[in-house]
C-alpha cells in the first residue's frame, strides 16, 4: 500500500468540507475523484501535500495520512516532493519562472538533483508532454493549453511517485485530451499512481475507482 | 548557441554606472556616462524605446521635477528674467539638468538587466554567494510590480463599469476611490503570493540549504575583457572628476 487516508477531516472554521474521509492507493493504480465546484477537491489536494500552515492544521484537519507507513506530518520536504506531485487546477497559479526550461528545472535543481540529470529528466518530460519545441520559450508568450502541458512536465521532473492532477484536462484542445490521459496512463503503469480529480466522464474511464466529493459529507460509514 | 555576456559582467556594469552618476556633479561628464550606459544597452540590445513608453509616467514626474527645481533655485547668472527677479537662472539649469542626467543614467543602466534572459541575473548573484533565498525574494518582490498594477486596474475596471468615471472625477473624490481600491488590491496580491508560496512549496523550495543550477555560468576571457575595461574607465572617469574638482563631496 502506498497511500493509506484515515479518517480524514477537514474545515474552514466552521464551514466543513468533508469528513471521516478513508481511502487507500496502490502502486500502478489511478484513482479519480469527482464532485461538483466547490465540493472540496482542490482542498484534498493541499491535503495530502501538507499545504496548510501548522497552526491551521491543528485546529481543521483530521485523521491521518500515511505514505509507506509513514505519517505525512512526519515527512520533510524533500521527503513529501519524492512521495506527491501536485499538478494545480490553474497552471497561472503554479507557473512563475520566466522561461519553460527554468519552471521544470525548478524542482529538481531543490532536492539537489546534479545537473546532468535535471537535463536528461528535462528533455524527458518535454517528451512526454510532446512540447519539445517550448523548451527554450518565454512562458508568458503561451496559450493556455500549453501552459498546461508545461506545468504537466515541471512536475514530471520532479519524479514524484503519486501524481495529483487537479482537472488538468479542463483547459486543453480536444485533440490533445487523449495526450494528457495517456500520460497519466503511462505514468500509473511504470509502477507509480495517480490521484486524478475530473469531471470528464472520459477521463474517469481511464480511472480503477472513481470516489464521489460531496460538500460537508461525512464518510463514516 | 552564441556567447553571452555573464550576468555578472552586467551587475558590474550597473554598479559602476550608477556609482558614477550619484558621485559626478559635472553636466558634462554626467551626459558622456549617459552616453556609455546608452551605448552598453545598444550593444545588449535591449529595447530602450519600449522601455522609454512602458516608463512614460515616471519619466514625466521626473521633467516636472526637474522643472520646478531649476525655477526655484536661483543662482549664477540671469538666463530669463521676469522684471527685477529672475525666472531661470544657470545654476537653477544647471541643477535640474544634474538631476535629470543622474536619474536617466540610473534608468538606463537598471535597462542592462533587462538583456538577461530568464533567472540569469539570480544565478550571478548566487555566484556571488547571495543566499538563494534572498536571490529569489528580490527577483520575485520585482515580479511583484506588474502584479499590483494589475490587480488595481482589475478593480479600477470594476469600478468604471458600474457607471463612475474616474476621469471627470475631482481630485479629492479621485484620492477617495483609489484609496477604497487600495486595501481589496493588497488583499488580491497576499493571496496571489500565497499561490505562489505553494507553488514553490510543492516542488521543494527550501529543502536543502543548498540547490543545484542548471545554468553552468562561466566567466570567460570576453568577460574578464570587460571587467577590466570597464573598471579602467570608471577608474579614469573618478580621477578625472576628482582632478577637476566635481565630485561629489559628502
Ligand atoms: N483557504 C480557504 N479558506 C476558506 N474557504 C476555502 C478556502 N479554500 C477553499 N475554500 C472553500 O472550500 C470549498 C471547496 O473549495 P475547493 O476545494 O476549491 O473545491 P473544488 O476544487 O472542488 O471546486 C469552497 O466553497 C471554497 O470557497
Ligand atoms: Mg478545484
Amino acid at each position: 500500500m502506498k497511500l493509506k487516508v484515515n479518517r480524514l477531516g477537514l474545515k474552514y472554521g466552521k464551514d466543513v468540507i468533508f469528513n471521516n474521509l478513508s481511502f487507500e492507493l496502490n502502486e500502478g493504480e489511478i484513482l479519480a475523484f469527482k464532485g461538483l465546484n466547490g465540493s472540496g477537491k482542490s482542498s484534498l489536494c493541499s491535503c495530502l501535500t501538507g499545504l496548510f500552515e501548522e497552526d491551521f492544521a491543528k485546529d481543521n484537519i483530521r485523521g491521518e495520512i500515511l505514505y509507506d507507513n509513514i505519517n505525512l506530518n512526519n515527512m520533510s520536504i524533500a521527503e513529501k516532493c519524492n512521495a506527491f506531485g501536485l499538478i494545480f487546477q490553474n497552471p497561472d497559479d503554479q507557473l512563475f519562472s520566466p522561461l519553460v526550461i527554468e519552471e521544470l528545472a525548478f524542482a529538481p535543481e531543490n532536492l539537489n538533483v546534479p545537473r546532468e540529470e535535471i537535463q536528461r529528466r528535462i528533455d524527458l518530460a518535454l517528451k512526454t508532454c510532446k512540447i519539445e519545441h517550448l523548451k527554450n520559450a518565454k512562458i508568458n508568450t503561451l496559450s493556455g493549453g500549453e501552459k498546461q502541458l508545461v506545468a504537466i512536465a515541471s512536475i514530471l521532473t520532479m519524479q514524484p511517485q503519486i501524481l495529483i492532477a487537479d482537472e488538468i484536462t479542463s483547459r486543453i484542445d480536444k485533440e490533445k485530451i487523449d495526450d494528457i490521459r495517456q500520460i497519466l496512463i503511462d505514468f500509473a503503469r511504470s509502477g507509480k499512481s495517480v490521484i486524478m480529480i475530473s469531471h470528464n466522464e472520459n477521463d474517469l474511464k481511464i480511472a480503477s475507482r472513481v470516489i464521489v466529493l460531496e460538500r460537508g459529507k461525512n464518510y463514516a460509514n | 548557441m552564441k556567447k553571452r555576456i555573464d550576468p555578472r559582467v552586467k551587475l558590474l556594469f550597473i554598479i559602476l554606472l550608477t556609482t558614477l552618476a550619484v558621485l559626478a556633479k559635472d553636466v558634462i561628464y554626467m551626459s558622456i556616462i549617459l552616453v556609455v550606459g546608452i551605448v552598453i544597452n545598444l550593444c545588449l540590445k535591449t529595447d530602450i524605446l519600449y522601455a522609454i513608453k512602458r516608463l512614460r509616467h515616471f519619466l514625466s514626474i521626473l521633467i516636472f521635477i526637474a522643472i520646478v527645481q531649476s525655477l526655484s533655485i536661483k543662482g549664477g547668472r540671469v538666463l530669463i528674467p521676469i522684471g527685477n527677479t529672475a525666472l531661470l537662472s544657470t545654476k537653477g539649469l544647471q541643477f535640474s539638468l544634474e538631476f535629470l542626467l543622474r536619474m536617466s543614467i540610473i534608468v538606463v543602466s537598471g535597462l542592462i538587466a533587462t538583456s538577461t534572459d530568464g533567472r540569469e541575473m539570480i544565478d550571478g548573484l548566487l555566484k556571488l554567494h547571495m543566499p538563494y533565498e534572498l536571490a529569489f525574494m528580490t527577483s520575485i518582490s520585482l515580479r511583484f510590480i506588474p502584479v499590483f498594477s494589475e490587480e488595481f486596474k482589475t478593480r479600477l475596471n470594476a469600478i468604471s463599469m458600474r457607471g463612475i468615471d474616474i476621469k471627470k472625477l475631482s481630485l479629492p473624490k479621485k484620492i477617495r476611490v483609489y484609496a477604497y481600491l487600495i486595501s481589496p488590491t493588497i488583499s488580491g496580491c497576499i493571496m496571489r503570493s500565497e499561490v505562489l508560496a505553494k507553488s514553490m512549496q510543492v516542488r521543494g523550495f527550501r529543502a536543502h540549504p543548498k540547490r543545484t543550477m542548471l545554468r553552468e555560468l562561466k566567466m570567460g576571457i570576453l568577460d574578464y575583457t570587460l571587467v577590466l575595461i570597464s573598471l579602467l574607465i570608471a577608474a579614469a572617469f573618478l580621477a578625472g572628476m576628482y582632478k577637476h574638482g566635481i565630485l561629489v563631496t559628502f
